[in-house]
């Protein structure tokens, strides 16, 4: 029974000097505090001309609207190519003392896009996003969707630089040609199957070779080779 | 290979054309020549030897070849492990020495399948002692250069998506089927000829050889006896392989040189891409039959066989293609220099004056001019010239394809500063690697595949006049030239 009243009193104490220590301790560190909001706001043309230089700007604020500085800015584009899709990386920039992050880049096709800018967020700062659309506009591309052969007159309008001259020609030849992008695989195929089809020919006759030494071994034994040598 | 140089060469012309007439006619007339049989006896026991036995030197060679495979391969486990960062190639670059070396590699495959198509087609008999190691060439340098764009790959496993993914209209698909059309072609082109001496192998290799080279040789035979059937069925399939192969492998090098022609960057923008590509490799498959020949001919002692007549002929041949080579090189620059546009400067720039400028320059003078030149004079018209005109032509043919890739690669696409590119010691290890991969195939092979077509020189080439007094001449250290001993 005393042991347990000495135990007690030594939980007792070891409790008090416990509170004692931590308690002055918890009081002074401060409560963590969350990331003041922050306001990504992204300016650039709202057209551009195929593989000209466009200049794109985001400038990021705090909630009391004051600039950050130092702060890194990601710009990105939505770009689709063939079957590949995905946020294309333009830039990443620092912004500057009136928290303004710059870039300059080219489009080098076609169409809607959509410029985004992205500040991913501090331990002080919360993360921000802005997007603005950018239309691409031209007559031509930089480059062709599909690989292939194209003759002005046959299988694509006739033309003298960007003035088309008329429509394509109508007829099986153009018809053909026309077909030419997606049929591109079958000259190919049609080769390789002649050529493996040879191929075969001649494994066939290495066959016939040894054929003909089994049979000649059944009816005649070592007389082939007695009479003609080794080979 | 002493010989007295520039001696009597006009006779050698003479005694070839008496000698070639012979076997041609005889070959015309679809007979056998007939040869002394202690000349066709010790063909058979020079071709046979090396199969026969093996000496400690050969291991150490080939332990010596190992050890430089293993360090490539090492290296190689390096760059799968942490990625394309540990190679000289970047975004700018992203082609370096593995796709020049795949260009050199493939392109010394034509040697072999395509000259030896083209000249038994043309029934040039002088080759027939020079062909098996031609093909050889082909097989070993095409099974070396395709691993090439797996090591270029920093993720090898994505190949895969070659079958999942590929288009029919992509340079690279229509790369990889021409390969592996090439590679089955140029082995079924190696195999065939190869029948009767494996039969010769099976018939006179004692018990000396061992049991599973026996058995081996037994499969390879498939029972050959040289019956008039067997005999017709092996020529209609010599006849349609070398017939084949020859667009076969036109076409793989255009079709090589169209990964580059296809790609929009300006070195790579030329009609002529197709045709230069195929007389570069012919070009340099010339070359290395030559070294080949010189290193196989003193080490297996061929002497007798490997003559000077196939040395100068091969050389003659080397020469017509330096100058097919300059044609095509006056060509392309003069085209591009008269037109000059946006880029054309920076590239001319940097090849003739700028950092790749020693490399161009022994590229036309080393590679093009001397070739040409050795061949021209007399003196230098010997088996020695015309080895180091191949080693010359090699040199700069993998230069060639160096310049292609990496200053081609250079020009930059947009106004940026251009990157500069060299290889790192994982590329350079990797590269020592594959020419140790190349040098062991080829010394394996040499212990399995007789290297001269005994059957084809005995039956359509005969003894060459003068060539084993040539032969002894030289091992005396007396000089002489094939055709007629030494004055």
């Amino acid at each position: 029974m005393r042991r347990l009243r000495v135990l007690h009193g030594v939980l007792r104490v070891t409790v008090f000097a416990l509170c004692a220590t931590l308690l002055p301790v918890l009081a002074a560190t401060p409560a963590l505090a969350a990331p003041e909001a922050t306001t990504l706001t992204i300016v650039a043309p709202p057209s551009a001309s195929l593989g000209e230089p466009v200049i794109v700007q985001a400038r990021l604020v705090s909630a009391a609207g004051a600039p950050i500085a130092g702060a890194t800015v990601t710009f990105t584009t939505r770009f689709t190519f063939l079957n590949a899709g995905g946020d294309m990386v333009i830039a990443e920039e620092l912004t500057d003392r009136t928290g303004t992050a710059t870039t300059e880049f080219a489009i080098r096709s076609t169409g809607e896009f959509v410029a985004r800018a992205t500040f991913r967020g501090t331990a002080r700062y919360a993360p921000a996003q802005a997007s603005t659309p950018l239309t691409v506009g031209a007559s031509r591309q930089l480059y062709a969707q599909e690989a292939g052969v194209r003759i002005p007159g046959l299988n694509e309008a006739p033309r003298i630089g960007q003035v088309m001259l008329g429509a394509p020609s109508a007829g099986i030849i153009p018809l053909i040609a026309r077909m030419w992008p997606g049929m591109s695989g079958w000259p190919i195929a049609a080769t390789l199957l002649v050529i493996w089809s040879l191929y075969l020919f001649v494994v066939a006759q290495v066959f016939r070779v040894a054929g003909g030494a089994a049979a000649e071994a059944g009816r005649q034994p070592d007389a082939g080779r007695a009479e003609a040598g080794p080979w | 290979m002493a010989e007295a140089p520039g001696a009597g060469d006009d006779d050698v012309d003479a005694l070839d054309t008496l000698r070639l007439g012979r076997a041609e006619a005889a070959a015309d007339a679809h007979e056998i020549l007939a040869v002394p049989p202690e000349w066709r006896a010790r063909l058979e026991r020079r071709g046979l030897a090396p199969l026969a036995g093996t000496g400690w030197r050969y291991y150490a060679w080939i332990g010596a070849l190992l050890a430089v495979l293993g360090w490539g391969i090492f290296a190689y486990t390096r760059q799968l492990d942490e990625g394309l960062i540990v190679t000289g190639m970047r975004d700018r670059i992203s082609w370096g020495l593995y796709i020049a070396s795949f260009v050199f590699f493939i392109g010394i495959s034509h040697a072999g399948t395509l000259l030896s198509a083209i000249l038994r087609v043309t029934r040039a008999r002088w080759q027939l002692s020079v062909t098996r190691m031609a093909e050889f060439i082909t097989v070993v340098a095409l099974m070396v250069g395709a691993l090439f764009p797996f090591i270029d790959m920093g993720r090898p496993d994505r190949i895969l998506n070659i079958l999942e993914y590929g288009r029919w209209q992509s340079p690279l698909m229509w790369d990889i089927l021409a390969i592996t059309t090439y590679l089955t072609g140029s082995t079924l082109y190696l195999y065939l000829p190869l029948i009767p001496d494996f039969a010769l192998a099976r018939d006179r290799l004692g018990p000396t050889a061992p049991r599973w080279k026996r058995a081996f040789f037994r499969a390879a035979a498939v029972g050959w006896n040289g019956s008039a059937a067997q005999r017709r069925a092996l020529e209609r399939a010599m006849t349609v392989m070398m017939l084949v192969i020859i667009p076969v492998a036109v076409s793989v090098h255009t079709v090589v040189s169209w990964i580059f022609a296809m790609t929009l960057r300006v070195a790579f923008n030329t009609s002529i891409f197709g045709a230069f590509f195929v007389a570069g490799a012919i070009y340099s498959g010339i070359a290395a039959i030559v070294l080949l020949m010189a290193v196989l001919r003193k080490l297996l002692r061929l002497e007798e066989y490997i003559t000077r007549t196939q040395f100068l002929y091969l050389g003659y041949m080397m020469a017509a293609f330096s100058l097919i080579m300059t044609y095509f090189n006056v060509s392309e620059y003069a085209v591009h220099g008269y037109k000059m546009e946006a880029g054309v400067p920076f590239h001319f720039e940097q090849l003739m004056v700028g950092p790749f400028a020693a490399l161009f320059w022994f590229y036309i003078f080393g590679g093009l001019g001397a070739p040409a030149i050795i061949m021209l004079v007399r003196r230098t018209r010997t088996i020695a010239g015309v080895v180091c005109a191949a080693v010359f032509v090699l040199l700069a043919m993998w230069i060639e394809r160096y310049l292609i890739v990496v200053a081609g690669l250079r020009v930059p696409l947009e106004p940026y500063a251009p990157r500069d590119y060299f290889p790192s010691w994982v590329e350079l290890s990797i590269l020592a690697g594959a020419f140790a991969l190349f040098a062991l195939l080829i010394s394996v092979f040499a212990k399995l595949f007789p290297v001269i077509s005994i059957w084809e020189v005995v039956e359509h080439r005969g003894p060459e006049p003068g060539a084993r007094a040539e032969n002894e001449g030289s091992r005396r250290g007396r000089p002489g030239v094939a055709g007629r001993p030494a004055r």
